[in-house]
């Protein structure tokens, strides 16, 4: 029978190519019966003699798009999937007899068995040259889409961090660096307007009953004598003297911030 | 300029990650630096890893994803499944016979996965081994279909099967194009 080579080009041109001992595997299990070989696939030791590369059941998971009917692709992809997780870091581990799992690496392997899961399905709609790698190195691709989830999450998380200093109160050293980048060059309209937009994100913690009040001027009036319509007055449970104060303040500091920023950019 | 994805599925496929390697893929892509480096970071540790995780693994938890699962469960077969399906747009059969037995699951449409997936907040392997577990009854999308016992039918021939209304065609279009009117 024969095997499709892969479609992927590298940026050199090349094609990508499965190793000669994948080769060959998949030759010599195309032969076998399909229940030997979900049998075989089952085995989670690689040290067994009967253990089938992931790189090999990849390839039969793809064969299985000429035969819709039957549950082989179901059977392949539960394998592959658990193997998709066993390849990325561990994130339960024993401590006495409980199980203690860590959340970040459980949401990083999350997201990334849902990354191979889409290429396979994407892949059965139309061949998907992403996916080619799994055939070439497994585990290598689950690392590096891995560690493409890690670096997002880094980021979102990072992006999340308090402004201060919890313990000085100070401003955090990484976030002065950040504003003096944008500070020290001219900003083109459209950083102009993503700085705007997080700066306003960025105030927002840090003030957030001054910006409560910001946000709530857009939609509505301190005071109203409308029925039904609500005032800020009652969605902050406040005074009117304080609405206005919270106002007031609030519409200095993003001038202050803007003008701010204006000045050194100039 | 090369495709970052790209570039680091060219790392990742060289024969050998050599700090030289390294080096010259540095050279070659210095904009791609600190993913180069953290990929490199991570396949040498495959390597480290490799005998540790050829021990057999543990069988799984009670964990988040079994409490993901089952709440695709209760949405598309259980006691969420009149809301779930009022708030798409599609009726509650739709949903309920969207089950491994009754759907040929290789023949689900990837944007169709993605939107159950983004709808729920799970990820797309949550809604398929939902769809795998099923309610644990043999199901029916339609009362005058046997159910159970017969093979799993192709996505499309299901939706022709469901007799929905030009509405509900609508629905269901934006679903699969992805369209999360949330």
């Amino acid at each position: 029978m024969d095997i499709e080579p892969l479609r992927k080009r590298k940026t050199s041109g090349e094609t990508y190519t499965r190793r000669p001992l994948i080769t060959e595997f998949i030759k010599k299990s195309l032969q076998w019966p399909f229940e030997d070989l979900l049998e075989r696939a089952s085995i989670r030791d690689r040290r067994h003699n009967d253990y089938v590369p992931s790189e090999v059941l990849v390839c039969h998971l793809r064969r299985t798009k000429s035969n819709n009917s039957d549950g082989r692709f179901v059977d392949l992809y539960n394998i592959l999937r658990d193997r998709i997780e066993a390849a990325c870091p561990r994130s339960d581990s024993p401590v006495g007899e409980t199980i203690h799992t860590n959340a970040r690496l459980a949401e990083i392997r999350d997201a990334t068995v849902d990354h191979v899961t889409e290429l396979i399905f994407t892949d059965r709609e139309d061949y998907d040259e992403q996916l080619d790698i799994y055939e070439v190195v497994f585990e290598k691709a689950v690392r590096s889409a891995h560690i493409t989830k890690l670096r997002k999450v880094n980021r979102k998380n990072n992006a999340n961090e308090d402004l201060q200093d919890p313990v000085t109160g100070d401003v955090r050293a990484v976030v002065e660096a950040a504003l003096d980048r944008y500070r020290k060059h001219g900003l083109t309209d459209e950083e102009d307007f993503d700085y705007r937009i997080n700066l306003r994100r960025a105030i927002d913690p840090r003030h957030a009953k001054t910006m409560d009040t910001t946000e709530l001027r857009a939609e509505f009036l301190i005071e109203t004598t409308k029925d039904g319509e609500p005032s800020m007055t009652e969605l902050l449970g406040c005074v009117e003297k304080t609405v206005r104060n919270r106002r007031d303040r609030a519409i200095e500091k993003i001038r202050q911030a803007l003008m701010l920023e204006v000045k050194n950019g100039e | 300029m090369a495709n970052r994805d790209d570039v680091l599925s060219d790392f990742t496929v060289e024969e050998e990650l050599s700090p030289s390697v390294l080096k010259a893929y540095l050279q070659r892509y210095p904009e791609y630096a600190q993913d180069l480096l953290a990929l490199f970071n991570e396949l040498s540790m495959t390597d480290l890893e490799a005998t540790e995780a050829s021990l057999p693994l543990e069988t799984k938890a009670m964990n988040a994803e079994t409490l993901r699962v089952q709440h695709v469960r209760q949405s598309l077969f259980g006691s969420g499944v009149k809301e779930f399906a009022r708030e798409l747009g599609l009726p509650r059969a739709f949903f309920t016979g969207l089950n491994a037995g009754v759907v040929h699951l290789a023949s689900m449409p990837t944007g169709l996965l993605k939107t159950l997936a983004r709808k729920l907040d799970v990820h797309i392997q949550d809604v398929i081994s939902g769809m795998q577990q099923g309610d644990g009854q043999p199901v029916s999308m339609k009362s005058d279909v046997k159910p159970g016992g017969e093979a799993p039918i192709e996505f499309a021939d299901y939706v022709a099967q469901a007799n929905l209304s030009e509405e509900e065609q609508r629905a269901l279009q934006a679903l699969l194009a992805g369209d999360g009117s949330d």
